[in-house]
């Protein structure tokens, strides 16, 4: 894979900005266009502003020879006889547009420190906004990275009649779908499960997919090295053991090594041989989730030993995509594999699915389903205050551009006088602030490259690797472009009416104070629109770190300090059910009897990891909620060894803990907690008392205090613990509480499980608090990513701030003047200054507080309890920004009151 | 395509800077790029695409073609494509000096540049 020298951020915004150029430029010096650039970058980079300066000369030369070939290119297209003009006219429209921007390419040359600090200004808004689309780009609207034609996969899912309650498939419900519909061109099936790979006596673990034999073909990858999935192999139940590596896995576990093709590898205990790798880039239909083997079907007893799937319609196991034939519309999929399924539902299978009748299709998204709607929702709220940032920012500029319309005047002027019309100008001045913004947005992708490495760091402390490519692809680049050109028109629309409205005889007159009184009103309307959008970002960023401080604060219930965790699969490991149980027994008691160690346990899923498992419970006597009909009352539970409580510090009430007595055989026990005693064992004693699960009867021998073991924000509700002995599970999480130093423990922790058998892979030791702080990691990003941008508004909207109270100082010179020979003192002159911020400063706080209380509903699910009205948020931010907007007016009333009176009477 | 080298006179001055550079050996773009600006004191810097857009134009017109010969000293590890001028470019440039030979070798523009020289 020759993946070429490494590629600076620099060098990877150039080859993308190529495609500004047309395609046969593109094509024929592509290469070459890079290449200079890269030169250029080796030879100058060094340089003090080396960078800046590299992009200074290199972007105005991008955009200008781009327009004159893509215009060159336009009219060699069009050169017929019929339609060959003289273009001394300029009547073309391509033709004035291009006079315009060579003529506003050279204005701005002639004042760089403008040009630098708008461009500035605008890189900082478009790099907010491009940051945070680049990241909802990489992680929920790629089209499936490696696929052809993306677009044209679905999703298959049963449903309800209705499409609601969507649920997996079973194979015979696979086969009866792929070989009945004609809407698609193919249908695959496949299953995520955690693998140990075993090499030379070494294990590794790996996120694996069973998949079914077309699951290439239908995606349309294609292998890196070797091949993919025969017909055959995907035929007789175990016959074949083939496996096809990721590029990832192979490049990690196996150096790259080519001659991996056709060498025997061990997966779950049996062996396999390697067939080919798939493309790099390519991670799997979630593309999100970093799939690192994929084996097919017919292998799926021996790598997931629980037996014959493939026969079973009521074990719903497998996730299916199909591609769409062309010019095939979803409803027409939708119609036909409801018919399909209908006509399926019920034949052998249990209830409750063969009540899923309907089918919920939809295009093939980079995530899981559930996962897609709440993570659209809080990118949707980030991207929404990235984009306050560029109107913030935007807003500078138009402010920036209205002073210069006014330096302008003469240069205006004498366009009119010479017949120029006012729409010519107004559209000379907005190409001027067109340009601009997208030089400015040029910095702004250059920021975005920055930014979303730095999101991509954020570490996520979830159980399956994530690989996540939020750096900005084309898309991203046309959003930016698309941005940044909207936003400059749309800003520069003002200051170019404004620029552009101008009798021939004003500036004949003498200056009097207040000529450009139309133009400051704009100006102090653009201040105040600022402050306002500051003020909302900032309550945004309080209220996140409001619900942050909140949600640490939070008593769990639990004491996670000094508890390390380490997840372990023995089905991956070969290992049969009694070798199982006896693994984590003889674990356990080994890490017992080393120094430190207070209590060790092990459960099925860690508290607050983000997963949850419930079912059914009927108990005796107790009413269900109103609005569930019959006696079932569904309940979240945790599967627990015996010391669970000890390691957790979860104080029991009454009763006692598990034992190594509740073991398979014996009768069914369970511990439930508080709540759950509350409401459903009011009277009389909980201890003793039975409910049921199923058919199993479980008789409760303990009441443990309430601990916010599924989720963080929720009220205690009623809760079961059953012992992991009676329901044994291969994968559990181990937990040691111990006084050691944590290293230690990791070291203690790998040590004793390689030593029951050194084939397994390397643990990962996790501390539980690093797992549990997962709950808070969106309120975490998001008070981060607010924050950043709060006070990016909030400098800009300062800076904005400052440039009108000095402007209108200046205006004020002879009036001050006046006052300071009448007798009036600096500190007079000062408050009158300040009494200008005051009043900016009071209405533009008034407008961001009903925006902010209009607005801040929207983050209402991540806020923790918190009111999105929170009064001692609102009362903190305005706090700040008018701390930060009376310094900004205060500086140059300052220089206003030091001033000479005399001097300045002397100037006017 | 003209054959004539007389055909490109007068040569733009960007055309003789390249060609007059190309002449001395084969160069890739950043090197042409360099020895531009060192040729010009400075004065004409030839970013990326100005400069494929022109040299796309003289390779189109046969003055310039790409090269394969490689300079053996040069550690370049990288595919640059390297251009070199062509016989008829040869003798179009040669054409072009001597025109601006002639063309300054007239007593008044000799007398310009004396009157010239002193500031």
């Amino acid at each position: 894979m020759s993946g070429g020298p490494e590629r600076s951020c620099s060098e990877r915004v150039y080859a993308l900005l190529l495609a500004l150029y047309p395609r046969a430029f593109r094509c024929a010096f592509g290469d070459d266009l890079r290449d200079f650039f890269r030169d250029r970058l080796r030879a100058e980079r060094r340089r003090p502003f080396g960078l800046a300066r590299i992009w200074l000369r290199a972007l105005p030369d991008l955009l200008a020879s781009a327009s004159l070939e893509r215009w060159q290119a336009l009219r060699e297209r069009s050169r017929t006889p019929r339609s060959r003009r003289t273009s001394r006219s300029g009547d073309s429209l391509v033709q004035t547009l291009l006079s315009d921007l060579k003529y506003s390419l050279r204005l701005l040359r002639l004042s760089p420190l403008f040009t630098l600090i708008a461009a500035l200004v605008i890189a900082l808004g478009t790099g907010a906004v491009t940051t945070i689309f680049s990241a909802a780009n990489g992680i929920a609207l790629r089209p499936l990275p490696g696929a052809a034609e993306p677009n044209e996969l679905v999703e298959i899912r049963r449903a309800e009649r209705d499409g609601s309650s969507s649920h997996s498939a079973s194979y015979p419900y696979y086969r009866h779908l792929r070989d009945g519909a004609h809407s698609l061109s193919g249908i695959a099936a496949w299953s995520m499960l955690s693998l140990t790979v075993t090499t030379g006596g070494e294990g590794t673990r790996a996120l694996g997919n069973i998949v079914s034999g077309n699951y290439f073909t239908v995606l349309g990858v294609r292998p890196a090295a070797g091949r993919f999935f025969l017909p055959d192999e995907d035929r007789v139940p175990g016959a074949r053991p083939v496996v096809v590596l990721s590029h990832g896995f192979w490049t990690r576990r196996f150096g790259g090594d080519p001659g991996v093709v056709g060498r025997s590898i061990t997966l779950n205990g049996h062996p396999f041989t390697v067939v080919g790798i798939s493309p790099r880039g390519f991670h799997g239909v979630f593309a999100a989730l970093a799939t690192d083997v994929w084996v097919p079907m017919m292998m799926q007893a021996e790598v997931r030993g629980t037996g014959d799937l493939l026969s079973s319609a009521g074990s719903a196991w497998l996730e299916l995509f199909g591609r769409r034939r062309e010019g095939t519309g979803l409803d027409s999929v939708r119609a036909e594999l409801g018919t399909a399924t209908a006509a399926f539902a019920g034949r052998d299978e249990p209830r409750d699915l063969a009540r899923l009748s309907g089918i919920d299709v939809h295009p093939l998204g980079a995530l899981p389903d559930d996962a897609n709607g709440p993570l659209l929702g809080f990118l949707a709220l980030l991207l929404a205050a990235s984009g306050l940032v560029l109107a913030i920012a935007s807003v500078n500029v138009a402010g920036m551009l209205l002073a210069r319309a006014t330096a302008r005047r003469r240069e205006v002027l004498v366009r009119i006088a010479l017949g120029a019309p006012r729409a010519r100008i107004v559209r000379q001045l907005l190409t001027e602030s067109a340009l601009l913004f997208v030089f400015g947005s040029a910095g702004g992708i250059l920021l975005a490259e920055w930014g979303t490495r730095a999101l991509e760091r954020i570490p996520i402390p979830v159980e399956v690797p994530i690989s996540l490519e939020l750096t900005p692809d084309l898309r991203v680049l046309a959003f930016a472009l698309g941005t940044a050109l909207l936003s400059g028109l749309l800003f520069g629309l003002v200051p170019a009416l404004q620029g552009s409205r101008l009798d021939i005889s004003s500036p004949l007159r003498a200056e009097t104070p207040g000529a450009g009184r139309e133009r400051s009103r704009t100006r102090n309307a653009l201040v105040v629109g600022q402050l306002a959008l500051s003020l909302l970002l900032l309550v945004a960023a309080g209220l996140f770190l409001r619900a942050l401080d909140r949600g640490q604060r939070v008593d769990p219930g639990f004491d996670a300090a000094q508890v390390a965790t380490a997840s372990f699969d023995t089905r991956t490991y070969g290992y049969s059910e009694a070798r199982g149980r006896q693994f984590y027994r003889d674990l356990k008691s080994r890490l017992a009897t080393h120094p430190g160690v207070v209590a060790v346990s092990s459960a099925r899923l860690l508290p607050l990891s983000g997963n949850t498992t419930g079912d059914e419970f009927r108990i005796d006597g107790a009413s269900p909620s109103a609005d569930r009909a019959g006696d079932v009352i569904p309940m979240n539970f945790a599967q627990v060894d015996p010391g669970y409580f000890e390691v957790l510090r979860i104080p029991l009430l009454r009763g006692r803990s598990f034992a190594a007595t509740d073991a398979p055989e014996a009768a069914g026990v369970a511990i439930v907690n508080e709540t759950f005693v509350r409401r459903y064992v009011p009277h009389g004693e909980a201890v003793g008392r039975s409910f049921h699960r199923g058919d199993d009867t479980l008789t409760i021998v303990g009441v443990a205090k309430d601990a916010r073991v599924s989720s963080l924000s929720e009220e205690p509700k009623p809760f079961v613990y059953l012992p992991l002995a009676q329901s044994f599970s291969p994968d559990q999480n181990l937990m040691v509480r111990s006084a050691a130093d944590p290293g230690q423990v990791a070291a203690m922790i790998r040590d004793e499980a390689r030593a029951l058998d050194p084939g397994l892979p390397r643990a990962e030791v996790t501390p539980l608090a690093v797992v549990a702080s997962l709950a808070l990691l969106p309120q975490r990003v998001a008070a981060l990513i607010t924050g950043l941008l709060g006070l990016a508004g909030l400098l800009l909207a300062a800076v904005g701030l400052y440039g009108v109270i000095a402007y209108s100082v200046s205006q004020r010179g002879r009036e001050i003047g006046v006052r300071m020979a009448l007798g009036a003192t600096g500190r007079d002159v000062v408050a009158m200054v300040l009494r200008e911020g005051i009043r900016f400063v009071a209405i533009g706080l008034s407008i961001g507080m009903a925006l902010a209380i209009a607005a801040t509903w929207l983050m209402k699910p991540f806020l923790f309890g918190v009111s999105a009205t929170d009064g001692a948020t609102f009362l903190a931010v305005s706090a700040v920004l008018a701390g930060v907007a009376m310094l900004a007016s205060y500086l140059p009333a300052r220089r206003a009151a030091a001033a000479d009176p005399m001097a300045i009477l002397r100037t006017e | 395509m003209p054959e004539k080298p007389s055909a490109f006179q007068p040569l733009k001055p960007i055309d003789l800077i390249l060609l007059l550079s190309l002449a001395e050996g084969d160069r890739h773009g950043y090197a042409l790029s360099q020895e531009v600006e060192r040729r010009t004191d400075g004065a004409v810097r030839l970013e990326a695409g100005n400069l494929y857009r022109t040299l796309r134009r003289l390779l189109g017109e046969g003055l310039v073609a790409t090269s394969g010969h490689r300079p053996a000293s040069e550690l370049d590890d990288e595919r640059r494509r390297y251009f070199r001028i062509t016989p008829l470019g040869l003798r179009a440039v040669e054409a072009e000096v001597r025109r601006l030979r002639s063309l300054l070798a007239s007593p008044s523009v000799k007398a310009l540049g004396r009157r010239q020289e002193p500031t």
